[in-house]
C-alpha cells in the first residue's frame, strides 16, 4: 500500500520544470520586437507549459504509486515471475502508465468508482496480456485502494484545480491522441509479430487506414442506416473492378475482416512472403508456424490475392470521400465505444477518435467533425452550433448528459419512430386544416356576404378578410397546442411499440473466482464411446475460458495454448476483443459470428466431423431444433426416458427471461436411470446435468431454465 | 532429277516425322484425380467452401495451365496451386445454396474426373446472421446459468455416482435422489446412505435445510 507521504516526498523532489514534456517558449521570441499580439500569445503557451508541468507531476505521483502497490502485490503472487516480467517492461510501463494517467486526465482527477473501474480495465488492455488479465484482477483491488487518497491529497489538490481552467482541451486532446486506435494496434503487431518486430511500425501506419474503412463495415453500429451504397460509392470513385469491388464488399463483413487483430493479421500474412519462409524464421515454434499455416490457408480459401486486396482497401481509404463518409460515423460509433470504456465521457471520446483516425488533419476541427454527422436528423445547424456552445462554455456533466442524449438518438428507435412520425403529420396536418379552414372562408363569406347586403360591398369585403384571418390564427394556435402535446407523448408511446429487450447491452460480470487460464477436465472424465459425444467431449475439453469466462475459446490463438485434439479452431474467437475487454457487452459481441466458439458450433462440428446425421447446417438453436422436427428426430422433454435419450442427441434449452424461442443446445454425453450428463460451449460450465422425473419419463427444468427435448442422432 | 525427288520426298518423311515426334513425345501426360474435399456426393457444403482437388501426381507448370473446372449449374472459379498436386478452386460468386452442382476437371480440354456436392439450405450470409443472433442468446443463457450456478453451487457436482449409488436432485420435488445401484443388506443400506450423505455436505449441501429420498437400484437403460 503506497504512502501518501510517499508521493508527496516524490513530489518535492522533482521540481515542476523537470517534467514538462512541452519545450518552453525559448528567450529569443520574448524580446520587445515582437509584434503586438505576441505577448498575449508567449503568455498562452507559458500557462500552457506550465500546465503541462502539472499534469506530469500528477502523472509521476500516480506512476510512483502503482508502481510500488503493484510491485508489493506482485511479490506474493503465485505468478511472480511472469508478472514482473510482465511489468518491467518499459513499453507495458508507459502504456499501463499512459491508459492511467489518461483515465485521471479524462475525470479531471475525480477517482470516482467508475474512473477507478475504467483504469482497472484500461490497464488490463495495456497489458495487452489476457494471460495476465483475470490475474491482474487481484492485484487491482488494493491498487485502486491506493489510488482513493489522491482525491483528498492537499498537495495534488491545486494541481488538479488549475487543470480545470486554461487550456485544458488542448491536453486533453494531446493526451488522447496518443493512445488511439494506432498504438492499439503497434501493441497487437508487436505482441504478434514477435520476429517482425521492425515491421511493425509500418504495419501499423497501413492498418490505420484499413481501420478507416473497417469503420463502414459496421452497419450494426448505426441502426436503420444503410452503410453498403456509400461503401460501394466510395469503390466506384476510385475506379474498382465491378467484380473485385464487389467481392471486397462482400467479404469485408466477415468475420475475420471485422477485427482489429484480424487486420493485423493479413498484414502479417502480407510481409511474409511464404509458409516455408516462416518455418524457417522460426523452426522451432510450431504454435507460431501452425497459426501461420492457417492464417495462409485462410486467405487462401478466401481466394484473395493479398497484395491486391490491401492496395485496394489502402486506396479506398485514403480517397476523401471515404474519410467524410467516416468521420459521420464516428459519432455511433462513440455510442458503441463508450459502453465498454465507461471512464470516457463522450466528450472525450470525441476527441479520442478525431484525433486517433486525423492526427494530422488540421482542418477537421471539433466543428467541422459534428457538421460531419448531418446523417444523423437530430444533427442539425442549430444543434451544432448549440452544442459547440455547450461544450465550450458548460459543466462537463451537463455536456455529457446533453451529448448523450443526442447521440443516444442516433440509433434509438423512438427516435426514427418520431422522425418518420412527425414527417408524416404535417402533410397530414395540412390536409386536415385545409377543408376546415375553406369550410370556415366559406362560412365567413357568406356570412359577411349577408351582411353585406345591409351594410354596403365594401365593407362586407373587409368584415369577411378580418374574420378568415382571425379563424386561421386560432386554428394555427391549436395546431401548435396538438404538436406540443404530440412531442410530448411521442417517446411515451414509441417505447410502448419497441419495448427495449429482455436482457439489457450491458457487460456481464462473470464469476471471476471460477476464471481460470487453464482447461478444465470433463466430468465424465472418460471420452464417450459414441462418435458424436466423443468429438464434443474432444472438443469442449480443449476449450479455454473466453469472454465472460464461459468457455467458449478454441485453442491456438495465444503462444501457450495446446491443442491436444484436433482440428482446433482458432479462427472462432476475437482475440483482440478479448484483450480490449473480456467482458464486453453484448452489442460488441454479436457484431460477429466468428468472435466466439458458441454453442451450435459444438453440435455442428460434433456432428460433421463424426459423420452424423445433421438435417442441416444451421447455428441457430431454434431453427436447428426445428429441423430436427421436421426430420421427426425430435422428442419432447415431457417424453423422454432413460431408454430413448440416445447419447449423441442434441439437447435444446429455452431460457425463462429470454427470447421465447429455444435459446442454447448441448450434447448428451451420458445417460443413467436418473439424469443426462450434457455437454456444452459458450457456457459458464462444460458439462451439466438434468434429472429424470422419478417416474422415469420426462426430463427436469431447472430454475430459470426450461428444457425443450432432445433431437436424435 | 530422281535425286531431288528422293531428296524432297525425304524431306517430307522428315517433317512427318518431327510432326509425329512433337505430337507424341511433347505432350504432357494426363494427370490423374486422386481425391476431392468436398467428397462425391457430400451434402450440407457452405457456399463459400473452396474445393480442393489433389493429383496423384505433381503437374508441372505447363500441365496446370492446362488444368480447367467447371461446374453444372454453371459458376466461375479462381484457381490457386498451393503445392503442385493441389488445386484450390475458390468459387468467385459463391454456390448457390440448396443447390446440387457436378464439378468437372478437364485437361487439355477433355474431362478427367468430375464429382457431386450439394450445398447447404443456408447461405454463409444466412448462417452468420444465426450465429450472431446465437451469440446473444448463449449469453442470456450463461447469465441465467451463472446465477443458477450461485444459488446452487453444489449442482456442478452433480451427479455423483459411485459402485454402490448415485445421486442427483429432483428439482420438482425439491430433494436429493440417492439411487442405490446394488441390493444391500439392512446393514449395508445404512453404511451406504450415510456415505452419501457424507458426500453431499463435502459438495456444500447443508443437510439440515434439505431432504432426500432412498430409492431402490433398477435397470440401467
Amino acid at each position: 500500500m503506497a504512502d501518501p507521504k510517499t508521493v508527496k516526498e516524490n513530489q518535492e523532489e522533482k521540481p515542476l520544470t523537470a517534467a514538462v514534456a512541452i519545450p518552453q517558449p525559448s528567450p529569443e521570441t520574448e524580446t520587445p520586437t515582437a509584434p503586438s499580439k505576441l505577448p498575449d500569445l508567449l503568455d498562452s503557451q507559458r500557462q500552457y507549459a506550465q500546465e503541462v508541468a502539472h499534469l506530469n507531476q500528477l502523472k509521476q505521483a500516480i506512476v510512483s504509486r502503482v508502481n510500488q502497490t503493484l510491485t508489493s502485490q506482485i511479490q506474493s503472487h503465485p505468478l511472480r515471475a511472469s508478472l514482473t516480467k510482465a511489468l518491467s517492461s518499459p513499453s507495458t510501463q508507459q502504456a499501463l502508465t499512459d491508459s492511467i494517467f489518461q483515465q485521471l486526465l479524462v475525470s479531471k482527477g475525480s477517482l470516482t468508482e467508475t474512473t477507478l473501474k475504467a483504469i482497472e480495465q484500461a490497464a488490463q488492455h495495456s497489458l495487452g496480456a489476457q494471460f495476465l488479465s483475470h490475474h491482474l484482477k487481484n492485484l487491482y483491488d488494493p491498487l485502486q485502494t491506493s489510488l482513493q487518497p489522491l482525491n483528498t491529497d492537499a498537495s495534488l489538490k491545486p494541481l488538479v484545480q488549475s487543470l480545470e481552467t486554461g487550456s485544458f482541451a488542448k491536453l486533453q486532446t494531446q493526451a488522447l491522441s496518443g493512445l488511439g486506435i494506432k498504438d492499439q494496434l503497434t501493441i497487437a503487431l508487436q505482441t504478434q509479430a514477435r520476429y517482425s518486430q521492425a515491421d511493425a511500425t509500418t504495419h501499423s501506419q497501413k492498418i490505420l487506414d484499413i481501420v478507416k474503412l473497417h469503420t463502414l463495415t459496421h452497419p450494426n453500429l448505426v441502426t436503420g442506416q444503410n452503410l453498403k451504397p456509400y461503401l460501394q460509392g466510395i469503390f466506384q470513385a476510385a475506379g474498382i473492378n465491378p467484380v473485385a469491388a464487389a467481392q471486397i464488399a462482400y467479404n469485408l463483413p466477415d468475420p475475420l475482416a471485422q477485427t482489429l487483430l484480424d487486420h493485423a493479421n493479413l498484414a502479417l500474412a502480407q510481409s511474409l512472403t511464404n509458409i516455408p519462409q516462416l518455418s524457417t524464421l522460426n523452426p522451432h515454434d510450431p504454435t507460431q508456424t501452425n497459426y501461420t499455416k492457417n492464417l495462409y490457408a485462410w486467405l487462401s480459401r478466401k481466394g484473395y490475392n493479398v497484395n491486391t486486396f490491401f492496395n485496394q482497401l489502402k486506396t479506398q481509404a485514403s480517397q476523401p470521400s471515404a474519410q467524410t463518409t467516416l468521420t459521420k460515423h464516428q459519432a455511433a460509433r462513440l455510442q458503441t465505444t463508450s459502453q465498454y470504456q465507461p471512464g470516457f465521457n463522450l466528450r472525450g471520446l470525441i476527441y479520442r477518435f478525431r484525433e486517433a483516425l486525423f492526427p494530422r488533419q488540421k482542418t477537421l476541427n471539433l466543428h467541422d467533425f459534428l457538421k460531419a454527422t448531418d446523417l444523423i436528423p437530430e444533427f442539425t445547424s442549430e444543434t451544432e452550433t448549440s452544442l459547440l456552445r455547450q461544450i465550450l462554455a458548460s459543466p462537463r456533466s451537463a455536456i455529457s448528459s446533453w451529448l448523450r442524449s443526442q447521440l443516444g438518438n442516433i440509433t434509438s428507435k423512438i427516435s426514427i419512430q418520431s422522425s418518420r412520425f412527425f414527417s408524416s403529420l404535417i402533410p397530414k396536418l395540412t390536409s386536415f386544416l385545409r377543408p376546415a379552414l375553406g369550410a370556415l372562408t366559406k362560412g365567413g363569406t357568406a356570412l359577411l356576404g349577408k351582411l353585406g347586403v345591409g351594410g354596403g360591398g365594401l365593407l362586407a369585403l373587409v368584415g369577411a378578410k378580418v374574420l378568415i384571418i382571425a379563424a386561421a390564427a386560432v386554428l394555427i394556435a391549436l395546431a401548435v397546442i396538438l404538436l406540443v402535446y404530440l412531442i410530448q407523448i411521442q417517446p411515451q408511446s414509441a417505447a410502448q411499440i419497441h419495448p427495449v429487450g429482455p436482457v439489457a447491452d450491458v457487460a456481464f460480470t462473470p464469476d471471476f473466482a471460477g476464471c481460470t487460464q487453464e482447461k478444465q477436465p470433463l466430468d465424465p472424465a472418460t471420452k464417450p464411446s459414441n462418435p458424436i459425444a466423443a468429438r464434443a467431449w474432444e472438443i469442449t475439453s480443449d476449450l479455454y475460458q473466453g469472454f465472460w469466462c464461459f468457455w467458449n475459446r478454441s485453442p491456438g490463438d495465444f503462444p501457450t495454448d495446446t491443442t491436444t485434439y484436433l482440428p482446433n479452431y482458432p479462427d472462432l474467437f476475437n482475440e483482440n476483443l478479448f484483450a480490449t475487454n473480456p467482458n464486453p457487452p453484448r452489442r460488441l459481441v454479436e457484431t460477429s459470428a466468428s468472435n466466439l466458439f458458441w454453442c451450435t458450433q459444438l453440435v455442428v462440428k460434433a456432428y460433421q466431423e463424426t459423420g452424423g446425421n445433421l438435417p442441416r447446417v444451421v447455428y441457430l438453436s431454434s431453427t436447428m431444433q426445428a429441423d430436427f422436427t421436421a426430420a421427426r428426430r425430435f422428442i419432447p422433454a415431457a417424453n423422454i426416458t432413460p431408454q430413448n435419450a440416445a447419447i449423441g442427441s442434441v439437447i435444446f434449452f429455452r431460457v425463462e427471461s429470454g427470447p421465447p424461442r429455444t435459446n442454447h443446445v448441448a450434447i448428451i454425453a451420458n445417460v443413467s436411470s436418473d439424469a443426462v450428463v450434457f455437454i456444452q460451449s459458450n457456457a459458464p460450465t462444460k458439462t451439466g446435468s438434468l434429472s429424470f422425473n422419478d417416474s422415469g419419463q420426462g426430463l427436469q427444468n431447472l430454475p430459470g431454465i426450461i428444457v425443450e427435448g432432445i433431437g436424435l442422432p | 532429277m530422281k535425286s531431288k525427288l528422293i531428296l524432297i520426298f525425304s524431306l517430307i518423311i522428315l517433317i512427318f516425322i518431327l510432326i509425329l515426334v512433337r505430337f507424341f513425345v511433347s505432350k504432357p501426360p494426363t494427370p490423374t484425380v486422386k481425391s476431392t474435399v468436398p467428397a462425391n456426393n457430400a451434402e450440407l457444403i457452405l457456399d463459400n467452401t473452396p474445393l480442393t482437388i489433389t493429383f496423384a501426381n505433381p503437374l508441372s507448370s505447363n500441365q496446370q495451365a492446362q488444368t480447367t473446372v467447371t461446374a453444372e449449374p454453371s459458376a466461375t472459379f479462381q484457381l490457386t496451386w498451393p503445392s503442385p498436386d493441389q488445386l484450390l478452386v475458390t468459387p468467385t460468386n459463391f454456390f448457390t445454396k440448396d443447390t446440387r452442382y457436378t464439378i468437372t476437371i478437364s485437361f487439355d480440354q477433355n474431362s478427367i474426373h468430375s464429382f457431386s456436392f450439394t450445398t447447404n439450405f443456408y447461405s454463409s450470409l444466412e448462417l452468420e446472421e444465426q450465429g450472431r443472433e446465437q451469440i446473444a442468446d448463449d449469453l442470456i443463457f450463461g447469465q441465467t446459468w451463472t446465477e443458477f450456478i450461485k444459488q446452487n453451487p453444489w449442482y456442478k457436482s452433480l451427479p455423483i455416482e459411485t459402485k454402490t449409488y448415485r445421486i442427483i436432485y429432483d428439482f420438482e420435488k425439491k430433494s436429493f435422489r440417492i439411487r442405490l445401484l446394488i441390493t444391500p443388506s439392512p446393514t449395508e443400506r445404512q453404511t451406504i446412505v450415510q456415505q452419501a450423505l457424507n458426500d453431499l455436505e463435502k459438495i456444500g449441501v447443508n443437510l439440515k435445510e434439505t431432504s432426500y429420498t432412498v430409492l431402490e437400484p433398477t435397470p440401467s437403460p
